[in-house]
């Protein structure tokens, strides 16, 4: 049996938050199906809007509103970051598997060179593969040679992996910056705003963090700069930035919202409220 | 020296047991069985059978070793045949070594890097214990 609500009826003893959701929802219903569908008929939002006029709800109406409106945005806003860090891992992606390659064909050289021994035309030969196969990714931009000691030249990061380990860190950060505004747009209002789809966009959103984070590559490659700047075989003078040095010393710190990224985002969203 | 757990544990990373650990064991164990000595003998005596141990333990030969620490072939025979638990242990701590810089870095790390920072490893805990300058 298909039992109908009488909205009409029911809007006069409803909350303000409930008449917000409904109007929300509906809104957001319009949104999603291009206009096809509503949830809402015109007399039933009319109804929920003269119940808000009586009981002199509007103004807080008006705020609530501006706060839905702001969390589209924001939620706009949250799928570019996750394309740009996406598209920052991608590449980063790029020159590690790169260097993985060419690393093991190197490792099967070398094994190649034992087996046939330790002849001149051998050794010969190959350091003219080798220096044939060249990199031009490294995780080191100076070359090391085997047997090198822990007294030959410090060890200098790939310019490559450093600057897209930088970039692909500041694409989460911003990521991260836009979801805590969402936070902030829902502390406020005391609600959530955005519908099942943006819910889900939020959902992946906040799961691209947690692997970038923890399954991704940048934290095993960090590590292999952890080890050498821990055994201070690292030349941190070479290293493009500081903020490359502090991810290797340690990522979890950097990996996170400062005090000063919050309020930031917590300003936009006042901000972005008082204009509208 | 006996331990409540096994070279294998040690590798493994179940058990951690460090350089300094193993130093200090050996010390400890040196003190109990020669205790007549004086203190600096004591000292002398500990960094020979650790110099011992550890080349013996990262492959070098008997003879190898002599050439490199000029200890008599005899005494350097005795501390090999008398220290086989210790020597072994030793290996389980450098290979943890080899295994965790390839945990860490989820197999990226290639082969010469990781010998490259073990040996650093060794030489950053030598330097601590005061072996090497």
């Amino acid at each position: 049996m298909k039992k109908l609500l009488n909205i009409k009826k029911m809007a006069k003893d409803m909350s303000l938050k409930d008449k917000a959701r409904l109007l929300f929802a509906d809104h957001t219903r319009e949104f999603e199906t291009q206009g096809k569908e509503r949830l809402l008929t015109p007399e039933e939002e009319d109804a929920i809007t003269e119940s808000c006029q009586k009981k002199e709800q509007i103004p807080e109406l008006n705020r609530l509103n501006s706060m839905y409106n702001l969390s589209g945005r924001v939620v706009r806003d949250v799928r570019a970051r996750m394309l740009h860090l996406e598209l920052a891992m991608s590449r980063l992606d790029t020159v590690v598997t790169y260097i993985h390659k060419h690393d093991e064909g190197e490792e099967k050289l070398r094994h190649l060179t034992y087996k046939l021994g330790t002849t001149d035309s051998v050794q010969k030969l190959y350091q003219e593969i080798s220096n044939q196969s060249q990199s031009s990714f490294n995780w080191y931009s100076n070359k090391i040679e085997d047997g090198a000691s822990s007294d030959s030249k410090k060890l200098v990061p790939d310019p490559h992996v450093q600057r897209l380990s930088v970039e692909a860190l500041d694409a989460s950060r911003m990521l991260r910056r836009v979801l805590h505004m969402m936070e902030c747009i829902e502390q406020k209002g005391d609600m959530k705003f955005v519908g099942e789809m943006d819910e889900e966009i939020m959902q992946e959103a906040h799961k691209l963090l947690i692997r970038f984070s923890q399954e991704y590559y940048l934290v095993p490659v960090l590590n292999i700069y952890k080890e050498a700047l821990d055994l201070d075989l690292l030349d941190t003078e070479q290293c493009q930035s500081s903020l490359f040095l502090e991810m290797v010393a340690d990522f979890q710190k950097v990996n996170t919202l400062t005090d000063e990224d919050r309020e930031d985002a917590e300003n936009m969203v006042n901000q972005c409220l008082k204009d509208h | 020296m006996e331990w409540e757990f096994t070279t294998s544990q040690v590798m493994n990373g179940e058990v951690e047991y460090s350089l300094d650990d193993f130093y200090r064991d050996l010390e400890n164990e040196l003190d109990f069985n020669i205790d007549k000595y004086e203190i600096k003998e004591k000292a002398n005596v500990l960094i020979l059978f650790y110099a011992v141990i550890y080349l013996t333990a990262t492959g070098r030969e008997v003879e190898k070793v002599h050439e490199l620490t000029e200890i008599p072939i005899d005494l350097i025979e005795y501390v090999v045949e008398n220290c086989q638990e210790n020597i072994e242990m030793l290996k389980a701590i450098i290979q943890r070594r080899f295994l965790y810089n390839i945990e860490t870095s989820k197999g990226l790390l290639p082969n010469h890097l990781n010998t490259l920072f073990v040996n650093a490893y060794l030489r950053q805990c030598h330097q601590k214990l005061n072996l090497i300058q």
